[in-house]
Order: C-alpha cells, then structure tokens, then sequence
C-alpha cells in the first residue's frame, strides 16, 4: 500500500561562494601551468638556486649589477632639490634649443664683428661658465686611473 | 547554384561573381567583404535605420542593405563620399549610445554597436552623447529598456510586429525624442507585451538587456552602480584625450577577459514540441540567458516566453538531490546503491509472485528519445512485458491512430514551412499561439504579410480565434459532424479533387456512402453552425490551391477524438491536399519529445519505429539483438493501467518524469490506484504529487544537464548537448535506467547516449540513418532516415506507406460527447494551456518572473453566466464535477460564451488541478481521456475576492499593430538629413 506521504525536500547548504572562487582561481593557476612551474621551482629550490647563482656570477652580469648600483649610488649622492634644479634646467635648455632650431632659418652668421660681441657678452658667459667648469671636473675624471669604484669612494 | 541565379557585381574596379537578388551586404560578406551595418539581419531584413552600411551605386549613395545585387551593379565601397556617409552614420549611432563596454552586459564579442565602431576604426566621439529624458525601464519581469543606450535601430520593433506578430512595440518617430514603445506607453510590463524576448535577442546593444545578465556578464559587471557612474565619467574625462582606440583595447580586453567565464552551450527547449533550440549561456551553474540563432532549424531567432526565460528550475532550491525509500511511514533519504538493490528485489519479487506482466513502466515525453527507448527496453528485455506506455496517450494519440488509418504515418506530414507557405489553414481545437507559440508567429506572418486565410474551429476566443479570417463555435465535442458535413458537400458539389482520389485515393465510393447522413441541416442541428456557412467554409477549401490541418487537444481529447483526427485527414486527401508542398495534416505534438518518446518504442503495442511487437519477424531481430524472448501481446496503456491496478492485475509501477497522480483523468480515482500499488517507483527532478505515494523516488535530471535528441512535432530529431553537469546527487536519466538494468542483472554497459541512439538506429528502420555526428550542432533530420542520411521534411511525396502506395479515406460515424449537461451539472468545463504556463505547472511554476504573471490558476467564466451568477473577477467558485471539485477564483472575460467555462491546466494540488474534475472516459479508439468533456456544476463560495492575474498580464492590454518600423517617418523629421550631411540632433534619430 502506498499512501501518499508529503516530503520537504530540505533547503540545499548556502554556496560558499568564497570557496567556489579560490576554488576556480587554484583551477586557473593549475590550468595556465602556474602551480606546475611554482611547485617545479621549490621542489628543485636548490639546484635551481645553484643555477642562478652560477649564471649570476659571468663577467657580463656582475657588471649589470655594478653598473645599476652606480648608478643608484650616484642619484642617492644627488639632494632631490639639487636634481630639481637640474632637472628644470635641462627642461628649459631643451625648451630654448628646440626654439632656436625654429628660428635657425631667420638667423644669420655673426661674423668678425658680432663674434667679438659675444666675447664681450656677460649673460651668455655667466651662463657659459658652468658648464664649462662642468666640462673641465668632467675631463679630470676622465684621466683619473681606473679604481674600483668603492675603493675610491672611500680615499 | 545555377547560373541563371548569379550576378557578377563591380565592387570598386573588380568584378564579383555571386547570388543574385540578396542583400549587398550578404553579397558582399560571400566575398570577405564587411559592409558595416547595425540594423541589417538576415531575418529581419533591411531596416534602413542605422544609416551606416553606405555605398555609391549608379552614381547615388545607397544603404547596402535595400540594394539588392544584380547583374550589371557598380558600387563604390571605398568611394570617399561612401566612407565619409558611413561615417557620419557611425557617428550618430555613438551620439546615442554612450560607450561604456568594460562595464557593459553586452561586451562579449557579439555587441554590434562595439563592433562595428572597432571594425570602422572611429577615432574618437565627434558628436557629444546626450543623456535623453527618459527613466531606465525596470518594470518586466524578463528585460530592461534602457532608453538613453537606444540607438533606435527598430530591429525590436520590427521583431515585435513582424517574425513574432504580437504587435506591441513601435518607436515614435515624430516625438521630440523618439524612443521604444510599448503599446504606444512607455511601461514594458503594462503592455500586450508576451516576453517572448525576441526584441531582447535581436537588439544589437544593451537597451534591451535579460536582465538575468545584469551585473553577471562580465568581473567588472557586477561593480555596484555606485561604482559603475564613477567609473564611467573617470574614463569618459580621459576619452577625449586619448580617444576611442585606446578605451576599446581595454574593452577588448574586458570581452577576451569574459569569454573563459561564459560557456554557449547548444540545446533544445524543454516545453513544448515545436522544438525551439538555441545556444544557452551559463557561468558555472548560473543560466546567464537563452541565445537563440539563425541556424536553428525550427525557430531561428524565435523563442517564447518559456524557452527564453523559463529556466529558474534548474537551479530551483527544492531540486530533489538524493534517492529516497519510504520507511515506516515517512522518506528518507537513501543511497544510489540501497534504491536500486531494493527495486531489483521488489521488481524481482513481483515477477516471481505474479508474472511480469504485473509490473508497468511510463515513459516521459520530458526526457530524451534515448531514455525512452532504454525505458521500453528496461520493459521488454528485462522484464519481459509491454506494459509501457508514455504521455502521448493523453494527448496525440487520438491523432496518431487518425493518421495511420488514412495516410499512414503517426507524425506531421511536412514541416513548419509547409505551413507558413500555404494557401489555407484549417485550425481546429488548437489555441496555437498559446500552446505552440513559436509555431504560431510562423502562421501569424503568413496571414500579415502574405494573406494566407486562416479557418478556426473553437470554443474559446483565443488568439488565433481573435485573428481569423473565418470563425465557427461548434458545440462541444460536435467537430466530426461540421468536418464530415462539408466533405459531403464537396462530393455532391463536385469539389472533391477527384483526380487526385483517383490516382492516390483507396475506398473512396465506400467513404461516400457512409457521408450519407452528415448533410449540412443535420450538422447545423448537431453543431450549432448554420447550413449555409459550411457550404460557404466547403467552397473555401475547395478553391485554396494548398491547405494544411492543423489540430491539437480540442480534437484528441474526446471520446472520438480518434474519430475526428480521421475526419480531418478525410478533409484533406479529398481536396488533395496531401502529398506536396505545403499541405497535410499537423496534429500539433504537445511535449518537447511526445513524438520521440513514441517514435521509440514507449508503446504497448509497438518497437522503436512504429513497428507491431506482434510481428514475429520484427521481435525476433529484437530478440536476437537483445539475447532475450519478447512477449507478443499488447500491454497495458497509462489510462489503462490504472484501471489494470484497480483490479490487481498491475502491482507495480516506474514512473519516469510524469506528474500522473495530476495529469492523468479523474486524479482522485488515479491516485486511489496508487494506493493499491505493491511497489511504485518514480523518477523525477522534483518531488510531485506522484512522488507522494511512492516506494522509491529517484533524482533525475533535466534536458540540460544531459546529452541526447528530441523528436519535434515535424519528426525533426535535434541534438542537445550538456550544458552543465549534473546537480550534485542527481543521475541523467538514461545513467539511471542503465543502473537499474544493471541492477536487475542485465549486461548494460552504455557510456553515452550515442551508443543508445547507435543501437536504437541499428534495429528501427526509420532511423536507420541517425547518428550524433549528424545531428552535430544545429544540424536536424527529420524521419523516416535511410541509411545514407537522406531524411524526409516532406511525407507521402512518393506515395503513402501501405502495400499499393494509395492512402484511405476511413468511414465514421458520429460518437456524442460522454458526459452530457443537465439540470445538476449545467456548466462545460473547458481546458487547456496557458502561455506563462506548461502542462500542470511543476517546471514552470518554479520561475518567479512566470509566476509573476500568472499566480495561480483560476476559471475563466462570460459576462452573461457571471451576471446569471451572481460572481465577478476575484469571486471564489467551486467547480463540482461528478468525479470530484475544485476552488479557483473567477476571471469575468468574453473569450468564453455562455455557460462554456475554461480552466488551465495550471495547477500542482487536488485542490485546483482540473483533473479533479474529469472522467475516466476515453477515447474509444486510442484509449486518451476525454479531457474536454466535463460537465460541471458552479457554486459561490465568495463573491469579493483578489483577481486572478495582476493587471500587467497581457491579455488586459491593446497591441498597437503597424506595417514595420516605419522609417520613411524618421526621414520624413524637419533634422533629419542623410549621411554624409551632418545632423543637427543626431541624438534624436
């Protein structure tokens, strides 16, 4: 005999969404091989650093490294508002140069005459003067032995 | 394709050669060649609304959508004018539309407007877009309009008035800022709107968006709004400066993003027989939206409000998740191993006491042709009895026994186009553009736009009745008189085709003879039709060069439902309507796969393919496939086994996907023989009213979370493929059956449904030729299939299938209805489907956005029997029947007349499920109960009460029916100028 019996079926457990999403991110970092590679480098961690190390330490890249620090060295030397300064120069020099490229067409040669003008120009000297004092520290420098750079920084 | 139908057409200096007389722009795309356009479809047809697919042609700047190619035709592609009018048009499409992909539900590849601004390299917004003074339209339960992302393209309102003809949607051209309308209001859900989401498909941006894709298309979709504005106008402030192409890489980005997410999965709708298929979109387990596509070969971009938006089920909560086992008095809930060791020992066991024939399977016309053919299987080779039947007995039948007797074949003679492109239709007792919606556009059109007539047959004022170009009203259950009337009348008018009878025709003089009674006065005293417009209906069929019959459950469901089938296919061959291109007969197949469930072998007396279990050649091949012996006598049906039970002669049953304790007749009397039951096993997706008195329930699947075919109403077989994995703790229904057999100790080993279909095919010569990978994608067969793959869209163009190839008229005689009106029960209860609704409710009642139309189910009743009674909209009625009553509430409409009520069938309780009511008669050929006749008493329980259905619902609006989008309106504004003249308001138009 089978009377009818009513049955609730119960309410489904609330998706933990949470879940479903790392879920499907572990799924996609499995799938694009990412695990494989991350799993693959720790399980090898010490062969693989091995490697590194040995390439790390040719001629070539021991001057990357040498040279980047350089040249982090250097801007760590440089005040920001000193470099500031610079920067706006360099920013206003370009500007100017870009200026005088435009009205190279409408300028003319200076001369015997207009040349001994410019020798008797003091803004365009006091201008001048830096950058060649610039130039001159630049030149020194230039016929300084060869050091290890750290060996000299710290004469 | 022959020469005489190309053209050779010079585009730009070369000289193609193609179809001619299509579209420039499918021209064109045969060549590699992207015209870009916005509002041109290839179903739709060319809009001219868009003013972006420009070409120089003879000289003019012409859209490339209306210029139609031709032998001779110069276009200029590249021609400056031509790219400087497309742009202007691509212009003041974005002025429209505010670009916002990343963060928008249509970016996902196929967003026309983002394409086409992409494919036409648009550098930056030279027209300013402009918000419009309008609100976003939340108000559907389906879809949102939002108004400011328009680019009144009229692709929705030509859908709307045209491939769907519901007429509802038109754009106001004229107004100051011209926008969609709904029934010339600007509210969707207060409108004769019947969501059947073809505006949504076809929109070509986000204006019309499901608006279960908002906030889930994409990641940053679901950004909350409060986020999303900000967003926009922070990308908006840098657009300007950076343009368009580096904001549509980043879109681009975000649609790449989207697309590992969102899964296209093709399948076949799980309502009706009409066999809609189209890609759905899901996100795990989240149905994203129903996409349907061109290449469907039923439906294209067609859906109903069903199919587009029904599918809340399948994630419905109270999804049965694990087998369960009646235990002293309650369920609880089982292993998959416990159920099937406990229905092989009582299966077993009952054999042994009484005979195999003492058990009884039903098939479902819900699940796949495959599960039905494992089911008879399960029945035949492992039991060894026939009794195994499925739903068609409840409903097509009558139609199928109406067939075989004159034209020979159990199925729709051709296919959905042969009657779309007929003359005449005949549609008798079928409310078309409610049960078979999809299937009614179809006719809808070819009424607007090609003048086909359409003859109704109906009691009730329905749609297709509201539509017609000729209605009659019979009298209940009277449809063979009027039908046989006038094919009397064309025998003694000499309007019969009688070359037609002579050379394909048998039994013709006989057939003749036994018209003698059905004059034309004896069928207006019978049917309440006057003599003189049957003879005017008579000389109609007569003169249309091509008809077609179609009929449904308001002719199966009689005492002679059989009888009238035969009646209407006596119609047609005597008029010659049989045979060739559209015309035949289309008894309209209720279910997704009531044809397939039948067409493979869950009949008592027939194999897969319609062949008798009592031939002995036929059973011996199944014997020898199956390596077992297989009775040769009929079984027992659905209807008849429940009598079988009453009286102990079945002691067992396996219900698969069948409400039967509701959908069967006289359910009180149903439901009293399953209490009598030594061992009722059901299998379904929920836990229904039949669940309740069994043993053991099992948890199936439904069509989407399975693989195999669907036969529609055409012998169509269609392929649906998994759209997603099984609920956890559920079975596909066909691993199921497979498991049981297992379980009984037969060798089934199948892994996938191909295999199943492999073997179906290999024994049943009508599907000789089926196999998945011709079914693969949208690709369709329609049976019988040789083995070569040939299928057959067309029956009985090379004769009928009877031994001299000639079909038969069948005499009859006329049967009155078995339950009469009298003084005690004076009111006919008629019955039947609603739109929002499928069969008694169990899938479809689970959608909220669907119950929101319909919240239950209720009778309708005419204004004159209200005024008699007493009751308006809302009042509370009991419906007593002889058989058992019922409470609904009463909707007061003039779709019905007199004392002719109509009760849907839309209801999961004893309390209002219409079968409460019904008897237990039948018809007489086919065994189908007698649904439509029921005679009933009506009694106020209250007068004052809530109506039934909410004022939204459709059927309380007025459409607003129209020729098209009518664009010559739009070009006839004071601004508008054509491309490449730069608009004024080009956010106007």
């Amino acid at each position: 005999m089978a009377t009818g019996i009513h049955y609730e079926v119960p309410a489904p457990a609330a998706p933990d969404e949470a879940r479903q999403e790392l879920d499907r991110l572990l799924n996609n970092l499995h799938k694009h091989g990412v695990l494989r590679i991350a799993n693959d480098f720790l399980e090898a961690s010490t062969d693989v650093s091995r490697i590194v190390l040995a390439g790390a330490n040719q001629p070539q890249s021991r001057n990357v490294m040498q040279n980047v620090s350089l040249l982090v060295m250097a801007l760590g030397k440089v005040p920001p508002e000193r470099l500031a300064v610079l920067s706006r120069a360099v920013t206003e020099g370009l500007e100017r140069m870009e200026t005088a490229a435009d009205e190279r067409q409408r300028s003319r040669a200076p001369g015997l005459t207009g040349t001994y003008k410019l020798l008797h120009d003091e803004a365009l000297w006091s201008g001048l003067s830096p950058l060649l004092e610039g130039l001159r520290g630049f030149a020194q420098c230039l016929h300084e032995k060869e050091e290890k750079p750290a060996a000299k920084r710290h004469d | 394709m022959p020469d005489s139908q190309l053209c050779t057409v010079t585009v730009d200096d070369r000289k193609l050669v193609g179809p001619a007389d299509i579209p420039l722009i499918e021209f064109l795309a045969g060549h590699q060649i992207s015209l870009p356009h916005i509002c041109y479809d290839a179903t739709l047809g060319a809009l001219q609304t868009c003013d972006i697919c420009w070409v120089v042609a003879d000289g003019q700047l012409q859209r490339g959508c209306s210029l139609k190619a031709r032998d001779g035709l110069r276009i200029g592609v590249n021609d400056e004018q031509a790219e400087q009018a497309r742009r202007e048009g691509a212009d003041r499409i974005v002025a429209r539309h505010e670009l916002y992909c990343s963060v928008c539900e249509n970016n996902n590849g196929d967003c026309q407007v983002h394409n086409v601004v992409r494919e036409m390299e648009i550098p930056y917004q030279r027209y300013p877009y402009r918000q419009k003074p309008y609100e976003v339209d939340d108000s559907h339960p389906f879809y949102r309009y939002d108004a400011d992302q328009c680019i009144l393209c009229g692709r929705c309102v030509e859908a709307c008035q045209n491939i769907q003809v519901t007429e509802t949607l038109s754009i106001d051209w004229q107004s100051d800022d011209p926008r969609v309308l709904w029934d010339g209001g600007e509210v969707a859900n207060e409108s004769s709107c019947v969501s059947c989401g073809h505006c949504v498909t076809v929109c070509p941006c986000n204006a019309l968006m499901e608006k279960t894709m908002l906030g889930e298309a994409g990641p940053l979709t679901a950004m909350p709004a409060s986020l999303k504005r900000p967003a926009i106008d922070l990308i908006k402030a840098v657009e300007p400066t950076v343009g368009f192409p580096l904001i549509f890489g980043l879109s681009e980005i975000d649609s790449a993003w989207r697309q590992p997410e969102i899964k296209r999965t093709k399948t076949v709708c799980t309502y009706c027989g009409v066999g809609c298929a189209f890609e759905m979109w899901t996100r795990d387990r989240k149905i994203l939206k129903v996409q349907p596509v061109e290449e469907a070969p039923v439906n294209g971009i067609s859906t109903c409000v069903k199919g587009k938006f029904g599918w809340d089920f399948v994630n419905s909560e109270d999804r049965l998740t694990t087998p369960l086992i009646r235990d002293n008095g309650q369920f609880r809930e089982a292993s998959w191993e416990e159920a099937y060791r406990l229905i092989a020992h009582r299966f077993n066991e009952i054999k042994e006491q009484h005979g195999p024939d003492a058990l009884s399977f039903v098939s479902s016309s819900k699940c796949t042709s495959e599960e039905s053919y494992l089911m008879q299987k399960l029945a035949r080779a492992v039991i060894g009895t026939n009794n195994i039947d499925n739903c068609s007995r409840y409903c097509q039948s009558p139609a199928t026994q109406g067939l075989w007797r004159t034209v020979g074949y159990g199925g729709d003679e051709g296919s959905i186009s042969d009657l779309a492109g007929a003359e005449l239709l005949i549609i008798v007792g079928s409310n078309t553009a409610e049960s078979h919606p999809v299937i009614a556009t179809r006719l809808k059109q070819a009424q607007k736009h090609r003048g086909q007539k359409h003859i109704v047959a109906d009691l009730r004022r329905n749609e297709m009745v509201e539509r017609a170009d000729e209605h009659i009203h019979p009298r209940p259950g009277t449809d063979l008189v009027w039908i046989s009337a006038i094919i009397k009348y064309l025998f003694d008018n000499g309007l019969e085709d009688r070359e037609f009878l002579d050379a394909k025709v048998n039994k013709v003089e006989e057939y003749i003879r036994s018209l003698e009674s059905f004059t034309l006065e004896y069928a207006e005293e019978i049917t309440g039709i006057e003599a003189q417009r049957l003879a005017g209906l008579a000389r109609m069929i007569a003169t249309a060069k091509s008809a077609c019959a179609i009929w449904a459950m308001g002719v199966t469901q009689h005492v002679n439902g059989s009888d009238v089938s035969t009646a209407l296919a006596n119609l047609m061959l005597v008029t010659g309507n049989s045979g060739r291109p559209n015309t035949g007969c289309y008894p309209m197949r209720g279910h997704n796969n009531v044809q397939g469930a039948s067409d493979f072998g869950a009949m008592p007396g027939r194999f897969p393919g319609y062949e008798f279990v009592a031939d002995d050649a036929v059973r011996e091949r199944y014997e020898k496939a199956w390596g077992v012996k297989i009775p040769s006598g009929k079984g027992y049906n659905n209807h008849t086994m429940v009598q079988a039970i009453h009286d102990d002669k079945i002691r067992s049953l396996y219900v698969m996907g069948e409400e039967m304790a509701i959908v069967d007749a006289d359910a009180n009397y149903v439901q009293e023989a399953f209490d009598k039951l030594d061992f009722l096993v059901v299998q379904d997706i929920f836990f229904t009213r039949t669940c309740e008195q069994a043993d053991v329930v099992l948890p199936g699947a439904p069509s989407v979370e399975k693989e195999g075919t669907f036969v529609n109403t055409e012998r169509r077989f269609q392929r649906l493929y998994q759209v997603m994995e099984p609920l956890p703790g559920c079975k596909p229904d066909w691993l199921i059956l497979t498991e049981v057999a297992g379980a009984l100790g037969a060798p089934w080993d199948y892994q996938n449904p191909s295999e199943i279909m492999d073997e179906a095919a290999s024994l049943a010569p009508m599907f000789a030729g089926v196999s998945y990978d011709r079914l693969e994608g949208f690709k369709s067969l329609q049976w019988p299939v040789a083995a070569d793959g040939t299928d057959t869209p067309h029956l009985y163009m090379d004769g009928y299938p009877f031994a001299d190839g000639k079909a038969k008229l069948h005499a009859l005689d006329f049967y009155p209805p078995g339950e009469k009106l009298d003084e005690t029960y004076d009111i006919h209860v008629n019955n039947g489907r609603l739109l929002e609704t499928f069969h008694e409710g169990n899938l479809t009642h689970r959608s909220r956005g669907l119950r929101s139309l319909v919240p239950g189910n209720f009778v309708e009743v005419s204004p004159d029997l209200a005024a008699r009674r007493g009751v308006k909209t809302g009042s509370l009625v009991k419906l007593i029947s002889p058989y058992g009553e019922i409470s609904v509430h009463v909707l007061v409409t003039d779709r019905v007349t007199g004392n002719e009520v109509y009760v849907p069938e839309n209801a999961t309780d004893n309390e209002h499920a219409i079968n409460i009511l019904t008897s237990n008669d039948a018809d007489k050929d086919s065994d189908t109960p007698a649904y439509k006749e029921i005679a009933a008493r009506m009694e106020v329980v209250q007068v004052d009460g809530p109506p039934p259905l909410p004022p939204t619902n459709h059927r309380f609006w007025k459409a607003t029916p129209q020729s098209g989008v009518l664009t010559e309106r739009k070009w006839q504004r004071q601004d508008y100028v054509q491309p490449p003249g730069q608009a004024r308001n080009p956010e106007k138009f």
